[in-house]
């Protein structure tokens, strides 16, 4: 009995626990987590009470919904192992159709102020889950690289949006909307808690539903995903569409807090968001990662973005550090990874 | 006994089957002549439309012109194409060309020294290093492309707004020989009232051309740079050197910046360190419109040249098909995202009949 078996099976694992407390996931949560430890020490160390008071910190949760929609979109998109870049384009052009809904007179007197904040949500929220779609088919269908499609597209929604606005901004939205980003649970911010809520039930959705496990799968492995059968196209397509809806949630809590939308408003989300996704441990080549510690990352970042404001640091330079930022939380990752895989294979050697 | 079978996707198609279709657009062949094809056909089309509302439009003149403000970024985008036959890519360009070219005339000026060739040396160099720097920190820490020169794009902008204190430098404030680079024409011929001239930067232009084609035509670093694109592990086991083909590729993608950072400052007369970021997607899109792949392994010099010139021709001429200039970007993304859907549905399509499933 004990001959028949081929001797390239690999017997039955001996010690369970091994991969599970030793995978790549559970170390970048480490990484993630110390790092925020350390850097939350030297805010204090540093600001102390001019950074962790309630109204700092309220602010805090206030300014993140929009900043954390385009990483949650970006971190959707990271794990088949694609990239969104056109998530800041699609907010602005569906932001923009929201923007022209909302100020139009003739639809104002038509359908009232609440109609008209409806219908342009829907369209801001509809139009995005096209955009996203869009992007979609020709990443599923057509087998375009993401990164390729989403820079085209990117230009695409850019160009449409600058096209139709000559690149003049539209203000005045009706205060009902913009009022929306002050309601308050307690202390909280109602958008925060929905924020909340929201990513609780997508990190859960997708690590336990067959669409997330495709998503993990593909990209984890391109050519195992096709022979397993599943509707792979599909699932792509939905993930983008996603993002894409996700996107335009952001942008119009972006036209609420500005009161006004303009071609290019939010571009510095889009460096921001994949630096949060990758500093959350979402892997850029695919097939890991939990949304649920995006959220902590964003919230990391956004409390470092308010320190360097009351350190008064100029943009260029907060970009600096977020680019210097990024080169160092991949290499961090890098090193990770290959521990892990080190000792995974140490491991399996002692088994084998 | 079948001479073809669905594994020779580039035998020819039985005569009796050619169609005019077939006859007018031979199918098989690398994809990559099919595109320049596309793309040529699609340029001229163009410039017939063009040319009727402003019949003045086909003329020597209109060409210079179309040299003249699509010869710098024509250059970087030759270096790009490099780096996108090895399967990566540098978004980190305009701002490495903006540091460098500020450098360079902070230099000239800090040391008094009036001379182009100095100023060259200088941005080559600093673009150089720039470059290298990228390709090492993707080797070192095998990491994606396009998130390190992302953040390596902050980071050089940071450092020239940060600790060089940039404040743009105006044109009385720039050393001549630098202000007459910009100006300089190679020789002139009237046109409407006055006179037009070939620019200068056709001369850096075409040594670039030719370079570009020499490197990846020519030479076993260019072979290895497809070969690297094209099948990455293969390349690595037939003894490609990864490191060296990363320094070599993103150096001179970087060293090209620095030579469009100077083009570009000594042709507007203004070194503006906020300037040029911004449009690297516009670059982007002319080496993915003429057949470059982000998989790597495609891509040709003379996609590049005439991806520019489609994209050139676009932001020089819509003004005159009556659309403003708001536009440029729609149909340039439409133009990059209808090309890489045609040339990839194609190539996946190739690929599914040999049971490749490299780029599902």
């Amino acid at each position: 009995m004990a001959d028949t078996t081929p001797s390239h099976v690999a017997p039955p694992r001996k010690r369970p626990g091994l991969q599970a407390r030793l995978n790549e996931e559970f170390l970048a949560e480490v990484v993630l987590y110390g790092i925020a430890a350390i850097v939350l020490a030297l805010i204090a160390m540093r600001l102390g009470g001019a950074f962790f008071n309630s109204t700092n910190l309220v602010s805090v949760l206030e300014q993140v919904p929009e900043f954390a929609l385009f990483s949650l979109a970006m971190a959707i998109a990271m794990i088949t192992g694609g990239i969104d870049l056109s998530v800041i384009a699609v907010a602005d052009l569906s932001a923009i159709f929201a923007a022209y809904i909302m100020t139009n007179p003739s639809i104002v007197d038509a359908l009232g102020p609440g109609g008209a904040i409806a219908l342009a949500t829907f369209v801001a929220l509809g139009s995005s889950v096209l955009m996203g779609l869009f992007n979609g088919i020709i990443i599923a269908r057509f087998g375009v690289p993401a990164l390729v499609t989403t820079l085209g597209t990117m230009l695409l929604y850019f160009g449409l949006a600058s096209g139709l606005t000559g690149g003049v901004g539209i203000t005045g939205m009706p205060s009902t909307f913009t009022d929306i980003l002050m309601l308050k649970l307690g202390p909280i911010p109602v958008s925060f808690c929905a924020l909340a809520v929201l990513f609780v039930l997508a990190s859960f959705y997708i690590r336990n539903s067959l669409f997330g496990k495709t998503l993990y799968l593909y990209g984890d492995n391109k050519v195992a995903a096709l022979f397993t059968g599943l509707p792979i196209n599909r699932a792509i397509l939905i993930s983008y569409a996603l993002s894409g809806l996700l996107a335009g949630a952001a942008g119009l809590i972006m036209l609420a807090r500005f009161n006004s939308m303009k071609v290019g408003f939010g571009d510095t989300f889009l460096l921001q968001a994949i630096l949060v996704a990758v500093l959350a441990g979402m892997d850029p080549y695919g097939g890991r990662g939990r949304l649920l510690n995006v959220l902590a990352a964003v919230l990391l970042l956004q409390c470092v973005e308010n320190a360097f404001t009351i350190e008064g640091l100029s943009p260029y330079a907060k970009k600096m550090i977020w680019g210097g930022l990024l080169l160092i939380f991949m290499a961090l990752n890098f090193f990770v990874r290959r521990i892990v895989r080190r000792s995974l294979t140490r491991a399996a050697l002692r088994a084998g | 006994m079948t001479t073809r079978s669905a594994f020779e996707p580039n035998a020819p198609t039985p005569g009796a089957g050619a169609s005019w279709r077939e006859r007018l657009w031979p199918r098989g062949g690398s994809g990559a002549g099919e595109n320049l094809r596309l793309l040529a056909l699609i340029i001229l089309a163009y410039i017939v439309i063009v040319t009727i509302q402003s019949p003045d439009f086909l003329s020597l003149a209109s060409l210079f012109d179309l040299i003249r403000t699509g010869s710098a970024l024509t250059i970087v985008a030759l270096g790009v194409l490099v780096v996108m036959v090895t399967g990566g890519i540098d978004v980190s360009f305009l701002a490495n060309a903006i540091l460098s070219a500020w450098i360079a005339t902070a230099l000239s000026n800090a040391l008094g020294i009036d001379s182009l060739a100095f100023a060259l040396t200088v941005a080559i160099g600093i673009g150089t290093f720039v470059g290298l720097v990228n390709g090492l920190i993707i080797y070192l820490f095998s990491l994606p492309t396009l998130i390190t020169t992302l953040a390596m794009q902050g980071v050089l902008q940071g450092v020239l707004m940060v600790f060089l204190g940039a404040r743009p430098i105006t044109a009385g404030f720039m050393p001549s020989s630098l202000r007459d680079f910009g100006t300089a024409v190679l020789f002139e011929i009237p046109a409407g009232p006055g006179f037009t001239g070939l620019s200068v930067f056709a001369i850096p232009l075409v040594i670039v051309i030719a370079l570009t084609w020499y490197l990846l035509n020519r030479t076993p670093i260019g072979r290895a740079s497809y070969a690297l694109g094209s099948n990455p592990l293969g390349a690595v086991r037939s003894g490609v050197e990864v490191l060296k083909i990363n320094l070599v590729v993103y150096g001179y993608a970087g060293a090209l910046a620095g030579l469009t950072g100077l083009m570009m400052v000594s042709e507007i007369r203004l070194v503006n360190p906020v300037s040029l970021v911004g449009n690297e997607l516009i670059v982007l899109a002319a080496v993915v419109i003429g057949g470059a792949k982000l998989t790597g392994g495609t891509g040709s010099v003379g996609g590049v040249v005439l991806g520019m010139a489609l994209i050139t021709l676009l932001s020089n001429t819509l003004v005159t098909l009556g659309l403003s200039a708001s536009w440029n970007r729609f149909f340039i993304g439409a133009a990059m995202v209808a090309i890489a859907a045609i040339s990839h549905y194609r190539a996946k399509q190739r690929n599914l009949k040999l049971l490749n499933f490299q780029d599902v």
